[in-house]
């Protein structure tokens, strides 16, 4: 019997392109979505920019320019309008800052007299500031050397000048700089399963209902609690199906982010993600019955897609308040989504010490599943909750 | 044979059902008529026990519905008051999923499938997909879904409800039908010809409470009204809600 309302329910489900589709986008989104940020955010913080500057009097300085090179601070005449100008046929931006060198600027340094330069910038603009520090940090260093020089030409130690120095020690490694990041992949996943369920579980529920076909479904001689279970099956299988496709996407895109560019040690083999789809597959069917309680409890078509447009953030909001927290404790392991986004994170850093959490977090995932189903099918026998009132 | 008996049942302040009894007798058309809120629906669905009643019962060929639900609504074909189509699904899907939910497998399935296709004429359709149907096909359909398993008892709720004069013709010729073989029908609408021309025995409700049984006939009889119209009116002490 429930195998006749299984095969009715998918059939029903995969002919509604609308909500095939959805589920698909929900999928693919993610992984991609995931992929491109990560490879903007790296591009960002790794590569340097060409930092653009009029400096006049190059002659003076032949030592400070070579520097300024050196940190692609580059000499280019300031573009008469605009802030554009072209080189070797690219289109490149002038910072508009202007840097000169005294006529006197060698004589004096030579002589040990204060050398000057002027530094002409518009300050108002906001990233102004980093450009200057970065001009001002290069002469700064290059005027230590000379000081240095000068002092042990005299016979003084250099160290006479630093009282104090601060030592910086960056504790930040590179793995736990990723982990962050790492820990929204494993996040993203569990939202796929989510995602790619909601339209199947409100279509068969609330949607059947305002169809005026699941009244009479409830008369036909069949228990609620078989047509919940084949609901649940069906909701769960696009859940499955979303997340396989999430899973895949992610081991195979993985491989073309630069992530070591920022040194990460990062293992997405497809062991790995063997055992976080079989991970995903309890949940899947948590997510079914989970969304299909929402829905039927709700009057609605309308009011199920506002109800399951919140709950769909539990499983982002409370995983992701953990992550960044960094809270732990023990029972976290054992609660439905908890359970997966922990085991997930945790694979993914290589961190995960024992699979005995994942195992009786799986079956405490069931459990709830047939639970949730089990509520399901006692409110079907509710005229509040068949007819909508 | 179906029967309902003592039936009370309240939503909310309001009395639905008030003491309601009936039965329904193989062989023959009973009509269940009654303005529009008077109880109709509400005892059908205790019937099918789909309600829970706060007193009486509902009896399927002698089962009680509401201890046995299941085994009360295999004895029965439910034509609904809305048709409910699963749009995505081909006549003949809709039809056999109807089937299998009253245990018909395989072979035996497919036989009853071929024929309730081939008694309501809607070979043509079969295999089309049921959204796009006129509301004519819509009713054959959901007539086909009600006999697939050959129920002995057949219950409609409003059927004519939105049907064209070929339509009714036709299902009134499929009810006329079923009666020679024996069946039960019973059909509850606030349509007085439908009624008039269709039923052996009425049973007038209104306000949870049955007002009179009895034939079309008797019915004028005992009101000394021309008409079943007439005496309907006269049963119920208004003509609100009823079309003629």
């Amino acid at each position: 019997m429930i195998w006749s309302l299984f095969k009715k329910e998918f059939i029903d489900s995969i002919r509604d392109k609308r909500a095939v589709f959805a589920a698909m986008a929900g999928a693919l989104f993610s992984p991609i979505f995931f992929a491109g940020m990560m490879t903007f955010m790296l591009e960002k913080s790794t590569s340097v920019d060409e930092l653009y500057i009029e400096i006049v009097n190059e002659q003076q300085a032949p030592q400070i320019v070579a520097l300024l090179n050196q940190g692609k601070v580059l000499h280019q005449l300031t573009p008469e309008t605009g802030k554009h100008f072209s080189l070797d046929g690219e289109d490149k931006e002038h910072s508009k800052i202007r840097l000169t060198f005294s006529e006197s600027f060698a004589e004096n340094l030579k002589a040990g007299k204060t050398a000057e330069v002027n530094l002409t910038a518009d300050y108002s603009k906001k990233e102004t500031g980093d450009r200057v520090r970065r001009i001002k940090r290069i002469i700064d260093g290059y005027q230590s050397q000379l000081i240095s020089m000068k002092l042990m030409a005299r016979g003084v130690s250099p160290s006479v000048l630093s009282a104090i120095k601060v030592a910086e020690n960056d504790t930040s490694s590179p793995s736990s700089k990723s982990a962050l990041l790492l820990g929204m992949l494993g996040i993203m996943i569990l939202v796929a399963v989510f995602v790619s369920s909601t339209n199947v579980a409100i279509d068969c529920s609330a949607g059947e209902r305002e169809r005026n076909s699941l009244e009479l479904l409830i008369m036909q001689p069949v228990s609620t609690w078989q047509v919940v279970v084949a609901k649940t099956l069906n909701t769960g299988m696009f859940g499955v199906i979303g997340g396989t496709l999430s899973v895949v996407l992610t081991a195979m895109v993985i491989p073309f982010i630069p992530l070591h560019k920022l040194g990460m040690a990062f293992h997405f083999d497809w062991q790995l993600a063997l055992t976080i789809w079989l991970l995903l597959l309890p949940l899947a069917f948590f997510a079914a019955a989970f969304q299909l309680a929402t829905a039927f409890h709700a009057k609605s078509f309308k009011e199920a897609q506002s109800y399951i447009q919140y709950t769909i953030m539990i499983p982002v909001i409370v995983p992701m308040a953990l992550e960044f927290s960094n809270y732990k404790h023990i029972a976290l392991s054992y609660i439905p989504i908890l359970a997966q986004q922990q085991a997930i994170s945790q694979m993914i850093r290589g961190e995960l010490e024992s699979y005995t959490p994942l195992v009786i977090g799986s079956i405490i995932t069931i459990a709830s599943a047939v639970l949730i189903a089990k509520f399901i099918a006692r409110s079907l026998k509710s005229e509040k909750v068949v007819l909508g009132l | 044979m179906l029967e309902v008996k003592n039936l009370v049942k309240h939503f909310g302040e309001v009395k639905a059902l008030d003491d309601l009894s009936f039965r329904a007798e193989d062989g023959q058309i009973t009509g269940i008529l009654g303005p529009n809120g008077a109880g109709k629906t509400t005892a059908l669905r205790v019937l099918y026990g789909l309600l829970k009643a706060e007193q009486g019962t509902g009896f399927i060929n002698g089962i009680d519905s509401q201890v046995d639900p299941q085994g009360a609504r295999k004895k029965i074909g439910i034509f609904p008051d809305k048709f409910g189509l699963y749009e995505r699904l081909t006549a003949r899907e809709q039809i056999s999923y109807f089937a299998e939910l009253h245990g018909l497998k395989g072979e035996q399935r497919e036989i009853a499938l071929d024929n309730v296709i081939a008694d309501l004429d809607i070979g043509d359709i079969a295999n089309r997909k049921c959204a796009g149907f006129s509301q004519g096909q819509r009713m054959k359909v959901v007539l086909a879904q009600a006999l697939v398993h050959q129920p002995k008892n057949l219950i409609l709720d409003e059927p004519t409800r939105g049907l064209d004069v070929m339509s009714t013709r036709i299902l009134r010729d499929v009810l006329t039908n079923l009666k020679q073989q024996g069946k039960c029908i019973l059909f509850s609408s606030h349509v007085m010809q439908e009624v008039a021309a269709l039923c052996d025995r009425v049973i007038v409700v209104a306000e949870g409470k049955v007002a009179a049984i009895g034939t079309p006939e008797e019915l004028c009889e005992r009101t000394q009204k021309p008409s079943l119209e007439e005496a309907f009116v006269s049963l119920i002490g208004s003509d609100e809600g009823i079309a003629a």
